[in-house]
Order: structure tokens, then sequence, then C-alpha cells
């Protein structure tokens, strides 16, 4: 078990602890998620098909650990996509959750993005981060969400467009 | 001077934003991971035990 956990960690730990930080940004519970996924992998690495590649099949599982953990703690957010409006999201220059070095390091517009990130949707930031911060194909993300390429696309785009909202209206704060 | 975002600045953006980095090593999952696993297979050993010891079954079922 050790040599197959050992190739697993050095081809994805990184995008894997990467995936699952951005989704709940907390160190710990992060850690917590990522021995989680070890875990169901592990137990069911002998029942992989190779039907997807192992790295979508690994997100997949990180994928359903995470919505696991939201729903346990009833931290999933209510709002949908058509729902959201960019007034109610006043409060989001007075964000105070601590920030990784790696963010703190970078610009201020990529550290505005980050926080902008909080106020996607679980599904709108799952496909953000899987297609711009992990680089996988349309596909590839439909893959590991077992959804359509279209979903994929749609939500995508909506996500976008929730973004440059936001972010233009924080653009507009720090100009004031 | 307040920027004009549009998709593709956006997009950009996205693309820029880094990995985050671990500090725990390969060590410190693979202590806890086969922890785990061993802790939830125990259940099921024990169980297998008490039928190799009704049906007197050789104990390499476990």
């Amino acid at each position: 078990m050790k040599a197959v956990f050992q190739e697993l960690y050095e081809k994805y730990h990184q995008d894997l602890f990467s995936f699952i930080y951005y989704m709940v940004k907390d160190q710990t519970t992060t850690e917590d998620l990522v021995q989680e996924v070890y875990i169901r992998v592990l137990k069911s690495y002998d029942t992989f098909k190779g039907e997807s590649s192992e790295k979508t099949w690994l997100f997949s599982v990180a994928r359903h650990v995470t919505i696991d953990h939201f729903r346990k703690y009833g931290k999933q957010k209510k709002h949908t996509a058509n729902q959201f409006d960019v007034n109610e999201h006043s409060n989001l220059l007075k964000d105070q959750s601590p920030t990784p070095q790696e963010i703190a390091e970078k610009s201020e517009e990529i550290q505005d993005m980050y926080k902008c990130l909080d106020e996607c949707t679980e599904d709108q930031r799952m496909v953000i981060i899987l297609r711009y911060i992990q680089q996988l194909s349309i596909k590839e993300t439909a893959d590991v969400l077992n959804w359509t390429t279209s979903k994929v696309k749609t939500t995508q785009h909506r996500a976008i467009s929730v973004l440059k909202e936001l972010m233009l209206q924080r653009e507009g704060g720090h100009t004031e | 001077m307040s920027k004009q975002h549009n998709d593709d600045s956006i997009e950009k953006l996205l693309s820029e934003m880094p990995n985050i980095n671990d500090k725990k090593t390969f060590d410190d999952y693979y202590e806890k991971v086969l922890e785990e696993i061993n802790i939830e297979d125990e259940p099921k050993k024990k169980k297998l035990l008490g039928y190799c010891q009704q049906y007197q079954l050789p104990l390499h079922f476990v």
C-alpha cells in the first residue's frame, strides 16, 4: 500500500491540497480532508477501472469529501448564481479571514480575487479552481464533477461574471 | 485609478492564482492514513476471527 500511496502523493499531493484549501480556506481542515481523500482512495484503489484518468478520479473523490464536509458542518452557501446581488456583499471589504503566505506575497488584485472567490457558490468555486488554478480542461472538469461539458461552461461563465462585478466593486472601494 | 475588468482580465488573474503549499510531509500523512485504515478494518477482522473460531477454519482467512 505504501508504494501506491507514495506514487499518488508525489504526483498529485500539492494539486490536491491546493484544490481543497481554496474550497475550505483553512489549513487544519484541509489537512484533515486531504487525509480523508487518501483513506477513501486507498480503500477503493483496487476497484479503480481506469475509465477516467487517475487525476480526475482523485479530484472526484476530493470533491465528494469536500461536499460531505460542507454538509456535515452546514457551511454550504445557500445563495445561487441567479440570486446573486453584489449590493448584498458590500461587507466583502471587511473580510478578516487569514490569508495564506502564497497569496499575501502576490499583488493586491490576486489578494482581492482570493477573497472574491468566497462569494461564489460552491459549484462556481469548484469550476473556477479546477479550470484556472488546476488548469483542467472542460472535459476533465466535467469528469471530476460528473457534469456535462455544457454545465461546466455555463457555470464557468456565470462565475466569471460574478467575479468581474465583485472585482469592480472592490477596485472602486480601493480608490475611495 | 480604477481598472476596468473584463472576462479576459478576470480569467488571466485566475490563472495567476498560486498553488497553496502543504507543510506536512508524506510520512505525516502515511502514518495517520495507515492508522485510520487499520482502525476501520479492526471490527471486520474481529468478525472474521469469530467465524474462523466458530467453524474451525484456518486463521489465514483473517
